[in-house]
Order: C-alpha cells, then sequence, then structure tokens
C-alpha cells in the first residue's frame, strides 16, 4: 500500500513536472510551422532553362521545397468608411517550388500555371496555396483551427470537406491540383507537397496542452504581405541604412506641418520624409568622438511647434551626456549637449505627452534617484516634480495604461511583461518574455579596481496606444554572451489588459531582423496612423556595417 | 536500475527544460588577453654596482585573460571570474579572480565575495600584464575576501581580510613549536606550521570611502586601516603591533574627447596593508619604524575617432623612514594607442617605462624600457 502511494505521488509529481515541457513543447512546435510557413515575397529575376530564378535566399529562411505564387497585382480593397486598405485583389498565374538555394537567389521548378510566368512576376511564399488537413487521429479539429490561424495565408480547405476525402493511409491521391498536405498522426504532423514529397515533420505533442496554446488573434490587416518597394499598398522598406539603430521618432520637426523620420544610431541622426513613397534624407547629425547614443526621443518642449529631439548618450568616461538636436535655419544641429540625464518622452493619464528624466548613480549604478519632469526655465533644462511610478521601474522600462487605476506596463528585468500597480503589486504578466534590446550602455565602474566593464542593456520601447493596448517588440535569437548579443527574430505585439489577463490582440508579422524601435505615427503624411519600424539584419561580419531598415506598416 | 536511469534522465530533462522559466538571467562572458613585447632591461649588481643589460621579446598569456559569468535574479546577483595567473606565476594553474555576490536593497548593496580593495584605481597602461602603474603610483593589490556595503549616496565600507604584510601563510602542516610558532590562523588552519613567525590579527582590514560626480568630474577618495601583531622567535626583540594607515583621492575629469585622470596617496605602513608582494621594499615597517609613503599618477588620454584612443601617462611613489639611507623612490610612464578593430578585438600598440630608481640603500635600481603590443578579445 505504502508502495503504491509512493509511486502514484511520483507519477503525480513527473505529470506535475511534464506540464510546461508539454507547454513549451507545443509552442516550440507552433512556433516551427509559424516560422517554416511564414509569409515572403520576393520577385522572378530571371529563367534558367525549365526553371526561374527568384531574389531570395537562406536570408529570409525559405528552405527548399517551399511553394509560392506567382500573383499579378489586383486592385487595393478600401474600406468604404475608414478609407483604409484592407489588401488587394491579386490574381494567382502559378505556383513555383524551391529546388535549390545560393547565396542572393533560388531555383524554382514550376509546379502549375495559368499563363506564362515571365521576369518580374511578383511571388508570395505560401499564399493562396491550397492547403489540406488530414486528421488521422479524430481529435484534431481542434489543432485544425489553431493552425488556421497560424497560418491565415494558407488556402485551407474545411475540416469536414477534407476529412471526407482523406485516403484510408496517407497517399497522393489523383487528380488533385496544387496543395499542401498537412496530415496529422499519433506520431506527429507532417507536411508534404503537391507531388507528396516530404518538406516538414514535427513531433506529437499531447493534444491538451496543445490546445492549451493561446494563439494570438490575427487580425487580417495587421498582418502586411505584400512588399511594394514604390510605397503603393501596405508595406514601405527603406533604402539600407548603415548601422544598428537606437531608436527611432517621427514628428514635424522643422515646423512646416509635414511629418519627418529620425533615426539614430550610436554615432548619428539621420532626419528623413518619405514623400510619394520615396525616401527623402534631409540631414545627419554626428553625435562626436567618444559619445554613444542609447535612447531618442522627440519633444516640443520649446512649445514653438516643432518636435526637438533628445538623445540620450553617454561618454567614453561612463557620463551621460545627451544631446538636443533641431531644425534651425534649415539645417539639422546639436543644440544643447551634456545633458546629464537619461530622457524619454512619455504618455501619461490626464497629462499627456511629457518628458521625463533620470539621473545615473555612482559605482556601477545605471539609473538613480526619482524619475522627474523637464522643465525649460529660460535656456536652461531643470529638473521639475518627481512622477508617480511603481518602485523599482526605471525611466526606460514601463508605460502608464490609462484610467483611473494608476496601472502601469513593466517590462520586468527578466523578461515578462508585468501589469504593475502604483505600490508595486504586480497583477499579472505576460505568457511569453518580450522585449530585448541591442541598445547598451557600457558599465566602467569595476574597470577602476581591476574589474572588467560590463554591456548593460536598455530595456525595449514599450508603448501605450490610444485604444489601450500595450505595445511592446518581441525580438529572439540565440545570443548567449554579453558582448555578442544579437537579435534575428521578431515582431511587435499589441496586448491588452483585460482586468485578469494580458493577452493578445494583434501582432505583426515575424521578420527575420532586429526590431530596434517603433512608432505608430502618420509617416507619410497621408492623414492615417502608420507603424514604423527601425530594424536591423542579423550580420556576423564583424568588419563591415550591421545593415538596417525603415519599414512602414499600415494598420487596420 | 535501467528504469530508474531513464526515469532520472526524464525528470532531469523535465527540470532542465523547465529552467527558463525562471527568473534567472545568466550571462558568460570573458576575455583573452596577449602580449608581446621587447623589452630592454637594466640592473645593477648589488655587489659592485655595475651596470647589466638584457633586451628580450616575449609572447604570453597576460594573466587578467579569464571566463566569467553573470546571474541575476531579482535583487540578487553574482559574479564568477576564472582565469589565467600571470607568467611569473603560470604554474600556479587557474586563477579564481573574482567571486561576489550582491543584494541590492534599495538604499544600497551589500557584497559578499572576493574582489579587489575598493581603494584601487588605475591607469591604463598595458605592460606588465595591463600593470596600470600597480606599485609604480597605483594601489592594486590583488584580490581579497570581504564584505561591503555601498550606499546609492556613494559611501561605502569594507571590512577586508586582515592583512599581514604579505608574508601570512596558511598554516596546514604540523608544528614543533606551538602555538607562538604558528603562520596566520585563518578559518581552514587545523594545524601548526613550522615557521617561527607568529602574526597576531585581531579586526578586519577597514577601507570607508566616498565615490561622487559633480557634473563632469567624478572624485572618491577614502581611508583604510589595518592592524596585526608579529612575533618572529628567532631574532631577538623582533615584536612589533603593525598599524597600517592610509588616505587616498582619485579625479576623473571628462573634457569630452578629453579625459583627466588624477590619483594620489600616502600613508604609513602601506606594503603591509596591501596584503602582496606588489608593494615597494620600502612602503613596509622597517627596523622597529613606521614607514611613510606617497604616491599617485596623472594619466591623459583623447578619444582620436570612435576606433581610436590614445593616451599617456606618468606616475612616482616614495617610500620613507628614518632607518633608510635614501627615501625609496619609483617611477613609470607610457604612451599608448588603443585601437578597437571590432566591437570585441582590441589592439594596444605601447611604449612604457618602469624604473625603481633608487632603494632605500642609496643603490641603484633596475629599470625596464617596453614596447609592443597587448591583443585583446572580449566575449
Amino acid at each position: 500500500m505504502r508502495g503504491v502511494t509512493l509511486q502514484t505521488a511520483c507519477f503525480a509529481l513527473v505529470i506535475f513536472l511534464l506540464i510546461p515541457v508539454l507547454n513549451a513543447s507545443a509552442a516550440l512546435v507552433n512556433g516551427a510551422l509559424a516560422r517554416d510557413f511564414a509569409p515572403a515575397s520576393g520577385y522572378i529575376v530571371e529563367t534558367a532553362g525549365n526553371q526561374f530564378i527568384i531574389d531570395l535566399d537562406a536570408k529570409q529562411q525559405i528552405a527548399v521545397g517551399d511553394i509560392f505564387s506567382v500573383v499579378t497585382p489586383g486592385a487595393k480593397i478600401v474600406h468604404p468608411v475608414t478609407k483604409a486598405v484592407l489588401g488587394s485583389l491579386d490574381t494567382v498565374k502559378g505556383f513555383l517550388q524551391i529546388t535549390g538555394i545560393k547565396s542572393g537567389y533560388s531555383y524554382c521548378r514550376q509546379i502549375s500555371s495559368a499563363t506564362a510566368l515571365q521576369k518580374g512576376d511578383a511571388i508570395r511564399r505560401f499564399q493562396n496555396v491550397d492547403a489540406e488537413f488530414w486528421d488521422y487521429t479524430g481529435q484534431g479539429e481542434a489543432y485544425f483551427t489553431e493552425l488556421q490561424s497560424l497560418l491565415p495565408h494558407l488556402q485551407w480547405q474545411g475540416y469536414a470537406s477534407s476529412q471526407k476525402g482523406r485516403p484510408t493511409t496517407p497517399t497522393l491521391p489523383k487528380g488533385k491540383s496544387a496543395a499542401l498536405y498537412f496530415i496529422l498522426t499519433s506520431q506527429g504532423l507532417e507536411v508534404r507537397s503537391p507531388d507528396f514529397e516530404l518538406i516538414h515533420s514535427y513531433p506529437a505533442v499531447a493534444q491538451s496542452a496543445m490546445s492549451a496554446v493561446t494563439l494570438a488573434a490575427v487580425e487580417e490587416s495587421a498582418v502586411i504581405k505584400s512588399v511594394v518597394p514604390s510605397g503603393i499598398g501596405n508595406y514601405w522598406t527603406s533604402p539600407p541604412l548603415k548601422g544598428t539603430p537606437i531608436g527611432l521618432e517621427v514628428g514635424d520637426f522643422d515646423g512646416d506641418g509635414r511629418q519627418e523620420l529620425a533615426v539614430a544610431f550610436e554615432d548619428r541622426l539621420e532626419i528623413s520624409r518619405l514623400v510619394n513613397g520615396s525616401y527623402q534624407q534631409l540631414g545627419t547629425v554626428h553625435f562626436g568622438n567618444a559619445l554613444r547614443g542609447h535612447h531618442l526621443d522627440g519633444f516640443d518642449l520649446k512649445k514653438n511647434g516643432r518636435m526637438q529631439l533628445f538623445v540620450s548618450a553617454i561618454t567614453d568616461s561612463g557620463n551621460l551626456s545627451g544631446l538636443i538636436i533641431e531644425s534651425q535655419d534649415g539645417t539639422y544641429r546639436v543644440t544643447r549637449n551634456k545633458i546629464a540625464w537619461h530622457l524619454r518622452r512619455i504618455t501619461l493619464p490626464g497629462d499627456g505627452a511629457v518628458l521625463i528624466a533620470q539621473k545615473m548613480g555612482f559605482q556601477g549604478r545605471k539609473f538613480a534617484g526619482p524619475l522627474f519632469r523637464v522643465k525649460l526655465v529660460g535656456t536652461e533644462l531643470v529638473e521639475g516634480e518627481p512622477i508617480t511610478v511603481p518602485p523599482k521601474v526605471n525611466l526606460y522600462d514601463f508605460a502608464a495604461l490609462p484610467g483611473k487605476q494608476h496601472l502601469f506596463a513593466s517590462l520586468g528585468e527578466d523578461g515578462y511583461l508585468n501589469i504593475v500597480t502604483a505600490e508595486g503589486q504586480v497583477l499579472g504578466s505576460s505568457v511569453d518574455k518580450m522585449g530585448g534590446n541591442e541598445s547598451c550602455i557600457e558599465m566602467r565602474g569595476d574597470v577602476q579596481i581591476g574589474g572588467e566593464s560590463w554591456l548593460s542593456y536598455l530595456p525595449a520601447r514599450v508603448e501605450v496606444n490610444a485604444a489601450g493596448e500595450i505595445i511592446v517588440p518581441v525580438n529572439s535569437g540565440f545570443s548567449v554572451l554579453s558582448r555578442a548579443k544579437m537579435y534575428s527574430r521578431s515582431e511587435l505585439k499589441a496586448m491588452v489588459w483585460d482586468g485578469a489577463t494580458l493577452r493578445d490582440v494583434w501582432h505583426s508579422t515575424p521578420e527575420k531582423s532586429y526590431l530596434a524601435d517603433f512608432r505608430l505615427a502618420d509617416a507619410n503624411n497621408d492623414g492615417q496612423t502608420l507603424l514604423v519600424t527601425a530594424v536591423a539584419y542579423p550580420d556576423n561580419n564583424p568588419f563591415s556595417p550591421r545593415r538596417s531598415a525603415l519599414h512602414v506598416y499600415r494598420l487596420p | 536500475m535501467k528504469r530508474s536511469i531513464i526515469g532520472a534522465v526524464v525528470l532531469g530533462a523535465t527540470v532542465a527544460l523547465a529552467v527558463p522559466a525562471m527568473a534567472l538571467d545568466v550571462t558568460p562572458y570573458g576575455t583573452i588577453r596577449i602580449g608581446t613585447w621587447y623589452t630592454s632591461n637594466t640592473h645593477y649588481d648589488p655587489a659592485t654596482g655595475a651596470s647589466q643589460k638584457d633586451s628580450d621579446f616575449s609572447l604570453d598569456l597576460q594573466g587578467d585573460s579569464f571566463v566569467g559569468m553573470r546571474v541575476k535574479e531579482g535583487d540578487f546577483s553574482g559574479l564568477a571570474e576564472l582565469g589565467a595567473y600571470n607568467p611569473k606565476n603560470r604554474g600556479a594553474g587557474v586563477e579564481l579572480r573574482m567571486l561576489f555576490g550582491d543584494w541590492n536593497f534599495g538604499e544600497g548593496k551589500l557584497r559578499f565575495g572576493y574582489l579587489p580593495s575598493a581603494y584601487v584605481f588605475r591607469s591604463e597602461q598595458v605592460f606588465d600584464a595591463d600593470g596600470g602603474f600597480n606599485a609604480y603610483g597605483s594601489l592594486f593589490d590583488g584580490r581579497y575576501a570581504q564584505i561591503k556595503v555601498s550606499m546609492n549616496n556613494g559611501f561605502y565600507l569594507a571590512l577586508m581580510k586582515t592583512s599581514t604584510g604579505g608574508f601570512g601563510t596558511n598554516s596546514t602542516s604540523n608544528s614543533t613549536g606551538g602555538w607562538k610558532a604558528g603562520g596566520v590562523f585563518n578559518n581552514t588552519a587545523t594545524n601548526y606550521a613550522t615557521t617561527s613567525v607568529d602574526y597576531d590579527t585581531f579586526i578586519p582590514k577597514t577601507v570607508a570611502g566616498y565615490e561622487g560626480a559633480s557634473g563632469f568630474v567624478k572624485y572618491g577618495g577614502g581611508v583604510a586601516g589595518n592592524y596585526y601583531k608579529v612575533t618572529d622567535t628567532t631574532v631577538t626583540n623582533l615584536s612589533a603591533d603593525i598599524t597600517s594607515l592610509m588616505g587616498y583621492a582619485h579625479a576623473t575629469i571628462d573634457l569630452n574627447p578629453v579625459e583627466l585622470k588624477f590619483h594620489l596617496y600616502g600613508g604609513q605602513n602601506l606594503g603591509d596593508l596591501m596584503s602582496n608582494g606588489a608593494a615597494t621594499t620600502g612602503s613596509y615597517y622597517s627596523g622597529k619604524k613606521n614607514s611613510y609613503t606617497y604616491g599617485g599618477f596623472g594619466q591623459v588620454g583623447y578619444t582620436a575617432s570612435d576606433k581610436v584612443k590614445v593616451y599617456t601617462g606618468v606616475s612616482y611613489e616614495t617610500s620613507k623612514n628614518d632607518n633608510y639611507i635614501k627615501d625609496d623612490n619609483k617611477m613609470a610612464a607610457f604612451a599608448n594607442l588603443q585601437y578597437s578593430v571590432t566591437k570585441n578585438v582590441k589592439i594596444v600598440p605601447e611604449v612604457s617605462l618602469l624604473n625603481d630608481l633608487d632603494s632605500s640603500t642609496g643603490a641603484k635600481e633596475s629599470r625596464i624600457y617596453a614596447g609592443g603590443v597587448k591583443w585583446e578579445m572580449k566575449f
């Protein structure tokens, strides 16, 4: 009897310990699916015999066996009330399948076409590809629903109709058109190509654990699928920029009534404007030697109708030495330096946007003392009254939620997004880690006594938009060493606090890049709020500057 | 049995996979440093005073090469570093460089561990394994167990392992001389040594100071004290209470892109305070007389670009004692260029001089001219 009790206890313990593993496994499977079937866009650049060459390679995480639809972009679908562009009526001309991947390009074979494919045709990975779900477990309908949500760009056949046409054992049915076959068995999930070649497989995950994983509700218009470099459509990207951005701002910097963009790097600030989809560079301001920027925010402190740009920076000696950069007489210049505070613009309920600051401490303390408002008295920046924030937050890691409850969204040092009261009580946390920032300060406090300097990474930007959604980047990627941190995958997530849990509302399409900063602003002066992101691409070459870019997305 | 092993592996894997859910933040890091130097040394024969010269090339791993790890969970954090000893002590194997834990209690930090003394303030000199004017105008004296409280307002207090002038050793061998003949009795000493010197220690070495800033000047200073009693049973009447007291101050003036650095110190029996052989010979209590040592350095740095910094500095130290025929003086100087090849790789060409000038007996002492490069890779 005693042995049975012990066995039961051990079994219960193992099950208890396995729960997080099963949940983690399900998340890993869904993560792998999302990665393997993530949208990617490009063009046919050449024909090579009976094959085609496309302008995508492994950098976009494409793999041999991937299927691309070849499309003719059609008319835009415009919402009659909001005028938002919801998508476009693309026409599918045919399908290609990757046969080989080279550096900078890949080979494809044509697997079907209605009309002749040619150089310059746009291609979209897995978009509009028919997908069948064959459930050999008899219990996979809930998982089918998850798959539909996870991979909305596939053209899914209904669950019932797919089961109706499902062969007794998984074999290629006769007379089928181009399709992907998702085959769920007790062994796991397989994905097979139209000619029934295995292209991906995933291990079995307990159904209960799988259904416990809550997937983000992806709103169709928030998932930007088309890449249109001319500035027309849902997505726009800038020409390549050099370096890793540390901050991004959008605002009217010169008082002309139009919005400009500012991207800060460690050593400089670049100002530009989007005009009819083209990128116009307006100026570059270098911070000077021995000074490294780590944060950027804009605020009209002078109340002159122009946003001044506040760059938080640190000298080689480890002193904060921020800058103000503004447009004067048609040029951008540093109008103030040696500001010994970390600086940030934040929106406070009841106050709107305010400029706040925090000092640096002694003996290796990155932040010290209360957060306070920054005031302009004459031409001097002075310390204003402190603001009430939860204990232990620092200048950069929180945002105030609207409402009278005085709640804050705060990125904890452990990487989770928390909802915190002003007294510091944590009411809820995100399921997954969020944030991730490559912007850092080199702490040299231990060097003088014979220790080493170390890189202290700043929290990622946390913002709350007008709808009360908490918006935060999610950067991920394998980087263990503190001096070699380089994120390789990113997305932007919007969460809401419903009083009990933090829920995903929408997220951007995951990208193979590091999301350095973001803004929600009318970046192209068309009256609509856009999502603007500054991203940097993975690059392990230490001798060349890292490549980065601005991306602009149209929001729902 | 096999089932048990499988079960253990499954449970182990389960726990391992569950670990990422914890809030523990672990960051490995490290630095590898190689020195390549041409040195020209001049020595003086102690008997005749005749000069002897020797020039050599050397390539070796610097003693400040190491791998380490930072861990953090909530208000608690820790650090551990393991590295190489300097070439002169390479046979000692792997060195524990630092090991400490911090508790951030809100108003300040409490640190337990093994780390350098709080009064250390180094220059950018890289010769002699990032010597930083060590023993020539800087106070680096190794790493010691200590309990340190540093407040957010800049004040700190450290209680450290008591120094016995660099000669105290663990007592781990059998003794025939009884308690009087023991060395320093430490936490793990269970036997007595067969030495003839008895060290008696009563209180920890204590360092109290302040680190602050005003505008673009960072400054700091403090006092340090140490006391022990030594008795040598082989020397008639050699019994002494040795009290060490020191005051120190330093400043860094950030005139971006120029940086100025100063360090000054002075006090009584600094050799006995500093616990290791890096201290100047003349700075020890000697001949039943206190020694008085004063020293410091000045350094100028300039950041020429985001990849290039140049530094130059000079240091001086003098030790006085009523028994000395002449003050024991030392000086050093250097100039280097720090070139960051990439974010992780730096090379530092440098010319350096270490000059021991004169000894307390009035004899000339050796000097070293060095030219070479430090090769550094951080990760």
